[in-house]
């Protein structure tokens, strides 16, 4: 008994003692943090630290993609400190990676092009609990550290290494290289530079030479250049330190690529402009806070995520908020003359102003959508176009200009009537009957007066789409014209299948599998979907024959067995037929509500049910009848036979025809 | 040897008791929430069905639509959205017959919105979170999915020839996300938060696409596509304004403009800029 006692502890040690190693060895595996850092536009380095000494191996490939990931491995020989470096990246890539056979995947960002967009996020204080959902909601790129690295009791952002490069004042925030004492990237650095995209940020940590600080504010490929330091090192106030003149004299030097802004890390939280240099205070006194700054080649914004407040550092030129709200009054009220002339009269007093881009669109989409005076809208469109081409309304101006000038014959005369037309007469009465055959018939007057006009078969086509759905016919008639008159152009094109789908529409599948096999000789490039039209035409054909089959069925089998003499029903029939719905009906009712989800709608439901439990009922009944009418053999099997045939051919087409009547797209489910 | 024994049986027994106790402390954290959220999902997913069926019943909408409230309102305050307001108000709209079909679909997609952000604040709590509560947030992440995933099977069946594209990058982003740690948390919601951004740029597309289509013979359904590519674009416009503020202006000045001047291949150029992913 003692013996199985003591083999009975030493099983439940060794158990335990399995579960702590297997337990210990996963959390081992688990406890590999990475960073990342020295990421560039084409490169990144993926560092971390191990307790046992071995070659480290990275698999990566860009988030998102399929395929194979691309192995990587450290350049030198088997230790604890691994560093591998990958190269040949795309610019502004989200890459995954993982390390060796790791479950755990990280990811990082390479570094975006010149001209693209960024942000990073500015933090200080204890962020470690933070830090994660901060970078996750703010996709921020990098992260710089405001509070010294020698403040941190823990590494506050050890979650988040893996995805983003951290910096401080002094440089790269990075415990490896610290762990590794590479004085090159991780020592004290009273000065030093970082180049993201188009930012260069100057890190001022110290008491720096000027001239040094001059040779780095020079940076011919970046956009934007802003300074980060602290006002203790600086000296005194803003605008009266040695860093302001430097950056005065900077920007006086070089106008196109000033020194933008100076973030200055201390105690207060003053915002003001001196000489053109954004300056702007970050309260580190504060127990933690962060700020993500948006950088973009025309503006830099610092906005404060906790409070809810933004700080411009960089302006687009001349922006000033003034619109010309008189103007689009007038413009509101259908006066678009003045509005014109209120427009053009801001455009002269306000020469240079950032809202003159609005002012011409808005002048030009008068004369376009509400004067239809083509040639003057032309001329607005391509003056913003050529003076704002960057503006943020060039995009829908040169649209405009492609389709005006696509029409400019017969002195868009053609245009001016057609685009009127359908902008206000057809969009305002198009349903009333009269007026909607008055307007097309108007339309077709048009397209006789300037048949040669390059806009006539854009105006066939468009009345042949407005015939479409409430006289066929017509429809068929204008986009065969359309083929015939305008062949060559690309609205005639596709005419075929338009016919085609016209047909479809009107339930008339005959002509539509003619007019679509017809447009398969000419398109064969849409052959795909031309083929599945004619397949769900022919299925919609067949669906209509079998449906005409069962109701002759139907009839034929219900006039046999009521019509024809002797008509009387017995009452075991009728009970025999209410069982029949009572229970048909019961079951669906109980299997309906199990799959109600299933169905459009509960009247759906009911409707299925009921009409499915009259039909068996009706079934019941006929096969009652008939099997009385064959009673011809002693047995009676024979009749019964007859019978049940009878009433199951019923039920069946009662049910196809159920189903078409009710909604024809379930029939799906028994693949017909 | 005895005492061994009860010693040994004493240790095992406090493993087994810690460990149903921590179970239990998990369930007893998650299973309220879960089931707001599930009484959400469902509430949502009625008065969707009930609102595109062919008579929708409007007392029966909004007598779901009280149940999402809670839910609702909670979203309205931490992300300071109105979406409590207005879309009680398309409800009063729809059920007096006022354009309902643009009130409809502020209805519809106002929904998807609140449930994006849900899902926004689910993955944030997740990572400043125990571990019970992070397993809470994950199964509330699965459910409120529930209510996005038609948008995405649509957007398969639209732009990926039915291929499971985006369904299938969503399931297994939050495969990764049920599986994930505090360590690798960020690549896991960040994939999620990509096949939603996708999912509701292509959406946006979409839309403008059908107004290309529709724009010289349907100005009133253009009015409506307009009115639901607005509501898909807020749903990613705060990445887009946050990585291009020019690119969100144009893309609002291309929304509100005339249906004339509108391209949907520009639209996609600026959403792949915005976005800075590949939509397709």
């Amino acid at each position: 008994m003692c013996k199985l006692c003591l083999w009975l502890i030493v099983l439940i040690i060794a158990i335990i003692g399995i579960v702590i190693v297997f337990k210990h060895s996963s959390s081992v595996a688990l406890s590999i943090k990475p960073e990342v850092f020295n990421i560039s536009t084409s490169q990144a380095t993926i560092a971390w630290l191990s307790k046992e000494k071995y070659k480290g191996r990275i698999s990566y490939m860009p988030a998102g993609s399929e395929g194979s990931p691309l192995p990587a491995t450290e350049a030198f020989g088997v230790s604890g400190q691994h560093e591998v470096v990958l190269t040949g990246l795309r610019a502004s890539t989200r890459y995954t990676y993982r390390i060796g056979n790791s479950k755990s995947l990280f990811q990082f960002q390479t570094q975006p092009a010149q001209n693209s967009p960024f942000s990073f996020v500015a933090v200080w204080g204890d962020v470690s609990d933070r830090i994660v959902p901060l970078i996750r909601s703010e996709s921020g790129e990098f992260i710089v550290s405001l509070t010294p690295a020698s403040d941190q009791k823990s590494d506050w952002f050890s979650d988040v290494r893996p995805y983003v490069p951290v910096y401080n004042l002094l440089g790269i925030d990075s415990p490896f290289l610290s762990a590794t004492g590479d004085e090159h990237q991780s020592g004290p650095n009273n000065l030093w530079k970082l180049d993201w995209g188009g930012l260069r940020l100057i890190f001022v940590g110290g008491v720096a030479e000027p001239g040094k600080i001059a040779e780095m504010l020079n940076a011919p490929s970046a956009h934007t250049i802003g300074i980060i330091t602290s006002l203790e090192v600086v000296g005194v106030s803003f605008g009266e330190a040695k860093l302001h003149s430097i950056l005065v004299g900077h920007n006086k030097q070089q106008p196109t690529r000033p020194a933008a802004f100076v973030a200055v890390i201390g105690s207060g939280e003053k915002n003001v402009e001196i000489d053109g240099v954004q300056y702007f205070g970050v309260d580190t006194a504060k127990q933690t806070g962060a700020i993500r700054v948006d950088v973009d080649a025309e503006s830099v914004r610092a906005v404060f995520v906790d409070e809810n407040r933004e700080v411009a550092l960089k302006q687009p030129p001349l922006k000033q908020k003034r619109t010309c709200e008189e103007c689009r009054r007038l413009a509101d009220k259908g006066a678009y003359e003045e509005s014109v002339k209120a427009y053009l009269e801001f455009i002269e007093t306000h020469k240079g102003n950032f809202q003159i881009d609005d002012a011409y669109f808005a002048i030009a989409e008068i004369f376009d959508s509400k004067l239809f005076e083509f040639k003057n809208a032309l001329v607005w469109y391509r003056r913003l176009a050529t003076e704002y081409p960057d503006g943020t309304l060039t995009s829908l101006a040169s649209q405009r200009i492609k389709y005006i000038s696509a029409y400019p014959d017969h002195d868009y005369k053609p245009l001016a009537q057609f685009e009127r037309i359908k902008a206000v007469e057809f969009a305002r009465k198009k349903d009333q009957p009269e007026e909607r055959s008055r307007i097309l018939n108007e339309v077709t007057s048009l397209i006789k007066q300037y048949p040669d006009s390059n806009l006539a078969p854009v105006m066939q086509h468009w009345l042949a789409n407005q015939y479409r759905l409430s006289e066929p016919d017509k429809a068929v008639e204008a986009y065969m014209m359309l083929r015939k008159n305008y062949s060559s152009h690309s609205e005639s094109q596709e005419a075929m299948v338009e016919i085609g789908e016209t047909y479809y529409d009107a339930g008339r599948y005959k002509e539509a599998i003619k007019a679509y096999n017809e447009a398969l000789g000419e398109l064969p490039a849409l052959a795909d979907t031309i083929k599945s039209q004619i397949a769900r035409s022919e299925r919609n054909l067949r669906r209509d024959k079998i449906a005409y089959v069962c109701c002759w069925i139907a009839v034929i089998v219900f006039g046999t067995a009521f019509i024809r003499k002797p008509r009387r029903i017995g009452a075991r029939s009728i009970v025999c037929a209410c069982t029949a719905f009572v229970i048909v009906g019961a079951v669906l009712s109980f299997y309906g509500w199990l799959i109600h989800e299933q169905f459009n709608s509960a009247r759906e439901m009911v409707l299925i049910v009921s009409s499915f439990s009259v039909i068996a009922g009706l079934s019941t009944l006929i096969s009652m009848k008939f099997s009385r009418r064959a009673n011809i053999d002693s047995t009676g099997v024979f009749s019964a036979a007859v019978g049940s045939l009878a009433g199951i051919v019923f039920f069946l087409a009662g049910i196809y025809l159920a189903i078409y009547y009710i909604y024809v797209h379930y029939l799906i489910v028994v693949k017909l | 040897m005895k005492t061994i024994l009860y010693v040994l049986a004493f240790i095992q027994l406090a493993f087994v008791s810690g460990s149903f106790a921590a179970d239990a402390n998990a369930t007893k954290q998650a299973v309220p929430d879960l089931a707001a959220v599930k009484q959400y999902v469902k509430a949502v997913q009625e008065i969707e069905k009930n609102r595109n069926g062919k008579t929708p019943d409007w007392a029966a909408i909004d007598a779901q639509y009280e149940l999402t409230l809670p839910a609702i309102k909670d979203i309205d305050v931490k992300c300071k959205t109105h979406y409590a307001e207005e879309l009680g108000d398309a409800m009063k709209k729809c059920a007096s017959g006022e354009k309902i079909a643009v009130n409809g679909q502020i209805i519809g997609k106002g929904f998807q919105h609140v449930t994006v952000l849900a899902i926004r604040q689910q993955l944030d709590l997740m990572a400043k979170a125990s571990p019970a509560g992070e397993k809470a947030s994950k199964e509330r992440i699965a459910v409120y999915f529930e209510v996005i995933r038609p948008t995405l099977a649509r957007r398969d069946k639209g732009f990926f020839e039915g291929k499971k594209t985006l369904e299938a990058a969503a399931d297994a982003a939050l495969e990764q996300l049920s599986k994930a740690d505090t360590g690798n948390l960020l690549t896991a919601s960040r994939e999620l938060e990509d096949v939603i951004a996708r999912t509701y740029a292509l959406s946006m597309l979409y839309e403008f696409e059908e107004i290309e289509k529709l724009r010289d013979s349907d100005l009133a359904t253009c009015d409506v596509k307009r009115v639901e590519a607005g509501m898909f674009y807020r749903i990613i416009q705060q990445r887009i304004e946050k990585r291009s503020p020019k690119t969100n202006e144009i893309l609002l000045n291309t929304i509100n403009g005339s249906y004339g001047a509108m391209n949907s291949q520009e639209v996609e150029k600026y959403l792949v800029t915005g976005l800075g992913i590949k939509l397709r």
